[in-house]
């Protein structure tokens, strides 16, 4: 957005510098700040009049569709918003002329979970129209389901950028199979891809962590007589923490 | 200092009670070292025309005479300022950033956490008239009077019952608003209506019993430095029974209320469902606004209420100053042409004219008092800065330069409006008075103000792009202050001139009687716009995250 000069490098967005072309950007960019204040003797609808304004003029039966999609009241004073409301003016003003590319903090924090059904909705909507939404959430089930791509940031570096399918596919998995009579781990270990091998107390399950395809996990299995195989795929959230745990060495920066 | 609720409070207050009690204590000081020189001056004689402004009593005493220059009205009112914002903000300021809700959750009643917040407003102001009474104490040794410290204490404690009351009844009505700028609002207008009741009632014998409605002249029945004036324990025991009764009431009904709410609360507060009608009424009456357009609308819009109140208040001391003229002028020139001292003090002035006494007395201090203004207007730039409040507005697509150009365009004719409103209001009250001034220097002196006001703003800008918006502040009135001071002294400290022409208010000069000073008007005119493409420059292409 422009806001901070960068000590290195630089930013594009639509081909266009983010610093030295910042005004030309913010035109195709809705923004929603994580926290953000106005002056607190202005109405929603003043603020949203006024930064339409400076916008060159919005579609005004657009935002009042969006108040009536958040259920906003835009006749209060800012002061007298609640963290909630507050929220939905800020998402307003970023959808409000239909800008190409949105940037939304934390966007759902502070909403009721009707207005962030409703919100997801939005979102899919101008994610259909062509849009692209650049959201950062530390909820990562919203992250999930609404989004199709993710990166992922510890210590200020972008350590992962991908499909949040492939993500989860690339990732490790736990397959558990369950045996007529005693199993034993070493049938499994030191097949490619399988990283721990964890024996039931009954001795008859295992739990495999694997990481890529499961054939050689399939055959070894039917060549034990197995009764039962079943996977569970890692929730993002799952995926996240192992990003961040403390001996995972961060890598270079995308 | 974090222990308890109002060791907490106690140390929000000591930058303002070292600050206050020093700078007030300097004042006294300052009165009492020049109170002998004033008198022999027959300066008596002048005062003797502001009966409206306090009683005077034993005013050919320096006694007399401090009491009536600053503890009848100034320091009182001064200090009032600060008493009324923080009895507005005591309870009401907590609520408003949501810091009550947490404190409240203790085990603690509400009624004991008010008291404590009162008990440590209490002790603050305590410890400022404690300082106060010591500068009291050193100016009485100075001007070779009896050193009294009893009496010295007595007057400060007077004082501070005054403070103690305005606080009180700030307090109290921010019980019934929502929000500590209205609970100020009010009280300062109830501070404003006491100090004419009293006025009005001393000028006017007929209408005597107004006064009886101030507390003023309560506050006034006493004036311990005064010897000859003996304790009036009524008025004191009045207003000590004022303050229990306000604080009383005020604790009553902060157990009792809503907390966010006020007392006394009839409707459902806007709780109802807005329906589609009413979201569209809303936003075509915002359609309709025209402030609303551009961040210089917008911020002239938002400046509205404070360029009103300080158009109006340097335009009613111009007018009262020259109303004044005809009947002060000939005792003015006696006083001065007898003493040496006053006459150095008021050398750059030929105070035979009328224009000579407007120089001395208007245009000494509206460059100030406009200076100041115009600090204060750019200064919601830096505040919105500090506060995150511009974070939307820099998210539209408009460059920073274009941003900041508008808010100062803002500033400009702002800052023009008080300039122009003094000009023609002089014009047309000397001419209905019959006072003959001259109209090119009177706009000379009046328009010669502008570029010491943009010079101040420029500043503010620029700094602002570094410091935090407090910083600034205190950087660029720091800055007027010394101007001031150096300009007002120069007859006494000599400077040379490399330094005093550091001074903007020397740069301005005495136009009303030397007319349009092209050289230093346009000197300062061009720092101004130097200063303001510095700050251009620097906000565009610094980090907003990079301020101190």
């Amino acid at each position: 957005m422009g806001f901070l000069r960068p000590s290195a490098g630089r930013a594009t967005i639509a081909g266009l510098d983010c610093w030295s072309q910042a005004a030309a950007v913010k035109r195709l960019v809705g923004y929603l700040p994580s926290e953000f204040a106005f002056d607190p003797s202005l109405t929603g609808a003043q603020i949203l009049t006024y930064l339409g304004h400076l916008r060159g003029g919005v579609d005004r039966s657009y935002v009042q569709q969006l108040c009536e999609r958040l259920d906003f009241d835009p006749g209060k004073r800012f002061r007298e918003y609640s963290r909630g409301n507050r929220q939905k003016l800020g998402l307003i003003q970023a959808f409000m002329h239909r800008p190409r590319l949105l940037i939304l903090d934390e966007p759902s924090s502070g909403l009721d979970p009707l207005n962030q059904q409703e919100f997801y909705r939005m979102l899919r909507e101008v994610q259909s129209e062509g849009h692209t939404v650049f959201l950062s959430s530390h909820i990562l089930p919203e992250v999930e389901q609404t989004c199709s791509r993710v990166g992922i940031i510890r210590e200020g570096r972008l350590v992962e950028v991908n499909e949040v399918s492939r993500l989860k596919h690339m990732r490790q998995q736990t397959v558990v199979i369950s045996f007529p009579g005693p199993a034993s781990p070493e049938w499994f270990q030191g097949l490619p891809g399988v990283a721990a091998v964890r024996l039931n107390r009954d001795g008859r399950e295992l739990h495999l962590d694997v990481q890529g395809e499961l054939q050689a996990v399939i055959k070894v299995a039917a060549a034990h007589d197995a009764l039962s195989l079943s996977t569970q795929e890692p929730s993002l959230e799952e995926i996240f923490l192992r990003f961040y745990q403390v001996d995972q060495p961060v890598a270079a920066g995308r | 200092m974090l222990r308890t609720i109002w060791l907490k409070t106690l140390r929000e207050y000591w930058i303002a009670v070292l600050c206050w009690g020093l700078g007030l204590g300097l004042l006294i000081y300052a009165m009492y070292a020049t109170a002998q020189d004033a008198l022999s001056a027959g300066v008596t004689q002048i005062y003797q025309s502001f009966s409206f402004y306090g009683d005077q009593v034993a005013l050919n005493t320096i006694p007399g005479y401090v009491t009536f220059r600053v503890f009848g009205t100034t320091l009182p009112a001064f200090l009032a300022i600060w008493a009324i914002l923080a009895g507005a903000r005591l309870v009401r300021g907590d609520e408003e950033r949501g810091t009550l809700d947490v404190l409240l959750s203790q085990p603690v009643a509400r009624s004991r956490l008010l008291l404590e917040k009162l008990l440590s407003l209490i002790l603050a102001i305590l410890v400022m008239m404690l300082i106060i009474s010591l500068f009291i104490l050193l100016g009485q040794l100075s001007a070779h009077e009896t050193a009294d410290y009893p009496r010295a204490l007595l007057t400060t404690l007077n004082v501070g019952l005054f403070e103690l009351i305005f606080a009180s009844i700030a307090l109290l009505i921010s019980q019934f608003v929502r929000w500590r700028g209205a609970a100020s609002g009010w009280t300062a207008a109830i501070l404003v209506l006491m100090f004419l009741f009293d006025s009005v009632g001393r000028i006017q014998q007929n209408v005597d019993w107004l006064r009886r409605l101030s507390i003023f002249y309560y506050y006034n029945r006493n004036k311990p430095l005064v010897p000859s004036v003996a304790t009036n324990w009524g008025a004191l025991a009045l207003l000590i029974l004022l303050a229990v009764v306000l604080i009383v009431a005020s604790t009553l009904i902060f157990a009792r209320r809503d907390l966010g709410g006020v007392a006394f609360q009839l409707a459902l507060n806007g709780r109802r469902h807005p329906s589609t009608v009413e979201r569209a009424r809303a936003l075509a009456r915002a359609a309709g606004d025209p402030f609303l357009r551009s961040l210089s609308l917008r911020t002239l819009r938002a400046q509205f209420t404070s360029l009103f109140w300080w158009t109006m208040i340097t335009l009613f001391f111009v007018e009262f100053l020259t109303a004044l003229i005809p009947s002060l002028l000939d005792i003015f020139r006696k006083a001065v042409a007898g003493n040496a001292v006053m006459s150095q003090l008021f050398s750059g002035y030929n105070v035979a004219t009328n224009q000579g006494f407007l120089g001395a007395t208007v245009f000494a201090f509206i460059p100030v008092a406009l200076t100041i203004f115009a600090m204060t207007l750019a200064y919601s730039w830096s505040r919105d800065l500090d506060n995150n409040r511009l974070e939307l507005i820099l998210s539209t697509p408009h460059s920073r330069s274009r941003l900041l150009g508008e808010h100062a365009a803002a500033v400009v004719v702002a800052s023009l409006i008080p300039p122009l409103v003094i000009w023609l209001s002089l014009l047309v009250t000397a001419s209905s008075i019959n006072l003959r001034i001259d109209v090119g220097d009177t706009a000379a002196a009046c328009f010669s103000m502008l570029p010491l006001e943009w010079l101040a703003a420029a500043l503010v800008y620029l700094l602002a792009t570094r410091l935090s918006a407090g910083l600034t502040t205190g950087l660029v009135s720091l800055f007027i202050a010394l101007s001031f001071l150096m300009e007002f002294l120069q007859p006494m400290l000599k400077l040379p001139d490399w330094l005093i022409n550091l001074s903007i208010f020397h740069l301005y000069g005495s136009p009303i009687t030397e007319g349009m000073r092209w050289g230093p008007t346009l000197t300062v005119l061009g720092l101004a716009i130097a200063v303001a493409l510095a700050a251009l420059f620097h906000f565009k292409e610094s980090s907003l995250m990079a301020r101190a």
